[in-house]
């Protein structure tokens, strides 16, 4: 019994590769870096709080850029 | 005279509102992911994680704001297993592989949070009790296993078992971490005990998309594993019954088919 695959997530992902939802994601990361670069240079404690807050969607995203940039990279080579 | 009248006045917290606000936009998106469109699906849950985060930097208040940072880890889980290449991966070692993004989440929110090893349970103190409370994922893992009477999506063969089920002990112990562990703490926190209902809620929704049944037996285990947390202050030994109760049932699931 699993949150992180489901019967449904399963149905979803068959095909091997870079996840076709993946964009979503990737998109998400962009929006969130680019706040991150405009709040973290300011100053004051508020600022620093909502940078703190957007890291913690900021590194999970990242993970999962770097697994679908590996496996876009393994299909090229195959 | 204002300023002590001003100061009188009782100020309701807005963590009941965001709460239940949450959980009926993750109960919406995660019903759209499975029974509609799952690229909107995935579309709303990038929204609303988004939305999540940067709420919570604005929020002046530290207890609603660790809410909607714990929160937060649920569309995270639901990301994770859709945009991660999981294709082609057993099925086993994909729920361990989409468990890792959220658990790097999890650590910034404990930090982010400012919450302590013990707010989020790891700790034991009398291991022997804990290890007595694990015990119970023995039983649980092949009585769940009968009542579904449906073994999971590519159950493997007795011969080549331990490694689905190491992963499916290492998804149980993280799925704790994240849920009873670092949600509790957030929601608890906030709203105060009523506060395990919210993580045991969103555990079941994410479940639930299989079935019914599924569903509703998230819901109850969520429920004793946050009371049991939320009386003991450690999740040591519900940790260790979900990895026993995952690992057991897909033994019962490889014995029993």
């Amino acid at each position: 019994m699993s949150t992180f695959v489901t019967a449904t997530t399963t149905q979803i992902l068959t095909v091997p590769g870079a996840s076709p939802l993946a964009p979503a994601a990737v998109v998400t990361l962009i929006v969130l870096l680019v706040l991150h670069e405009l709040t973290d240079g300011l100053e004051g404690p508020h600022f620093r709080q909502l940078a703190w807050s957007i890291r913690a969607a900021i590194a999970p995203l990242l993970i999962i850029l770097a697994a679908n940039a590996a496996a876009k990279i393994v299909e090229a080579l195959h | 005279m204002w300023r002590r009248s001003i100061k009188r006045l009782h100020i309701p917290s807005p963590a009941p509102i965001l709460a239940l606000g949450c959980l009926a936009a993750i109960t919406i998106t995660e019903a759209l992911t499975s029974f509609g469109n799952p690229r909107a699906g995935m579309a709303l849950y990038c929204a609303l994680l988004a939305a999540l985060v940067i709420g919570a930097g604005f929020l002046r208040l530290a207890p609603a704001r660790c809410l909607l940072l714990g929160v937060s880890l649920a569309p995270m889980v639901r990301i994770s297993s859709l945009a991660l290449p999981l294709g082609g991966v057993p099925p086993a070692l994909a729920a361990l592989a989409a468990g890792i993004p959220p658990l790097a989440a999890g650590a910034v929110v404990v930090y982010s949070a400012g919450l302590s090893r013990q707010q989020i349970g790891l700790q034991a103190t009398r291991l022997h009790r804990e290890g007595l409370l694990g015990s119970v994922g023995l039983l649980l893992g092949p009585l769940l296993y009968l009542a579904q009477r449906q073994p999971p999506a590519g159950a493997p063969s007795l011969s080549a078992l331990w490694a689905p089920m190491l992963a499916l002990a290492g998804v149980g112990v993280i799925e704790e971490v994240l849920f009873r562990g670092i949600m509790q703490a957030t929601a608890v926190q906030a709203l105060g005990r009523p506060g395990i209902l919210l993580p045991a809620a969103l555990y079941a929704v994410l479940m639930g998309s299989a079935s019914l049944f599924v569903g509703g037996v998230a819901l109850a285990i969520g429920l004793l594993f946050g009371w049991i947390v939320q009386r003991r202050s450690s999740i040591v030994g519900v940790a260790l019954a979900h990895a026993l109760l995952n690992a057991v049932f897909i033994l019962s699931s490889a014995i029993l088919r």
